[in-house]
């Protein structure tokens, strides 16, 4: 590292870095980055064996090289080198933060809720068909455990939209323990198509291709136009309002 | 269709996961979260992860109302290639289990096979992809 900065002097560089600022010559500029591409690369090698190729690194901390050039004031009484290192590990760490799982703000259950149903709807439509946990997982660059928990941070019904402000009891947000908002059955009699004739048209018919034609989500979806989200947004919602009904007619 | 279902006495023990609570509606969300997770691991696509999630709320649901307070909820999940059977029992049930027919309709939309005995279910879903494959 220190070989390739060593050549030039800091009084040369700091001349060059003067006039570049005054001229903005792009032939100034490459001259000062390929000084400094060894920087670059040391700054690159350490973080090369935390996911991404190495060669996706060296890519990532040469483009901030040349940003931190750009940007750098040499009237500022920091060297070149000390700020260039601090652009580049910044970079780089923004990238792990956006292509992989090893830096990532946690988002809660519901936010990793709706990102997946979102990205079931967009592979479903890729692949013809639901998607499998490992392939969402491997789609949105999270774990399977996080997968599965957002999965479930819809309940098997849920009355409140996840998409609802927080603060009522929304699946979202419930803990394992708490009393079931859904539980309770009653028997009866056959009136099931009476509960079904009860629901909006949309929802019935939803309802209806789910009993009679057995299609799944993603069939239902397609069928009605809308995606598989609301889909199983709306059967969420359609047998729960059914088995009130049969609680409280 | 009241006989007692056959539970998964015959699989390795490696391929079961057991879980059993109170006769409570509190431990609904566990039950389907084992249900999600196991399901997951057999390959099922997210549309037969709601399938199942849905089955075996209505079924644990459907133990639980049968249960008294002295007895308790036994589960079995046992995943196989593409598949997840899930069996449910009360111990020391005094009731028999009695689903309405939203619930034979909800079960009949959503598992690939399920039995009811008086105090006992089997619940089983396939992948999509080993039904298309």
């Amino acid at each position: 590292m220190a070989g390739d900065d060593a050549a030039p002097t800091r009084a040369d560089e700091a001349a060059l870095f003067a006039e570049f600022k005054r001229t903005r010559d792009r032939r100034l500029r490459n001259e000062l980055v390929e000084r400094h591409m060894g920087l670059a690369a040391h700054v690159a090698r350490r973080f090369g064996r935390r996911g991404p190729t190495a060669d996706d690194l060296r890519q990532v901390a040469f483009l901030a090289l040349v940003k931190a050039v750009d940007r750098f004031d040499p009237e500022r009484n920091v060297a070149f080198s000390t700020f260039a290192g601090r652009t580049i590990e910044g970079e780089i760490k923004r990238h792990f933060r956006d292509h992989t799982w090893t830096v990532r703000v946690p988002r809660s259950a519901k936010e990793t809720h709706l990102l997946i149903r979102r990205a079931t709807d967009e592979l479903t439509q890729k692949l013809g068909r639901s998607p499998t946990v490992p392939q969402l997982a491997e789609h949105l660059g999270l774990a399977m455990d996080e997968v599965i928990e957002g999965l479930a941070a819809g309940s098997a019904y849920t009355t409140t939209s996840l998409d609802a402000p927080t603060g009522n009891a929304s699946e979202g947000s419930r803990q394992i323990g708490e009393e079931d908002a859904e539980f309770g059955h009653v028997v009866d009699l056959d009136m099931v198509e009476e509960l079904m004739r009860r629901l909006p048209p949309r929802e019935q018919e939803i309802v209806r291709l789910r009993f009679y034609d057995e299609l799944s989500q993603s069939e239902i979806a397609e069928r009605v136009g809308i995606s598989q989200m609301h889909v199983s947004r709306l059967l969420r919602r359609s047998f729960e309002q059914m088995r009130q009904q049969v609680e409280s007619p | 269709m009241r006989q007692t279902p056959a539970v998964s006495s015959d699989q390795s023990p490696d391929q079961v996961v057991a879980l059993g609570f109170p006769p409570s509606s509190r431990f609904l969300s566990a039950a389907r979260l084992v249900a999600t997770s196991l399901g997951a691991d057999a390959g099922l696509t997210v549309d037969d992860l709601d399938d199942l999630r849905l089955g075996v709320n209505e079924l644990v649901t459907t133990l639980v109302e049968t249960a008294d307070g002295s007895s308790r909820i036994a589960l079995e999940y046992v995943t196989e290639d593409s598949s997840i059977t899930v069996s449910g029992r009360v111990e020391g049930a005094t009731h028999e289990l009695e689903p309405d027919e939203l619930t034979v309709r909800i079960l009949g939309a959503v598992a690939d096979h399920y039995e009811l005995g008086p105090s006992s279910f089997v619940l089983t879903k396939l992948s999509t992809l080993r039904e298309q494959s």
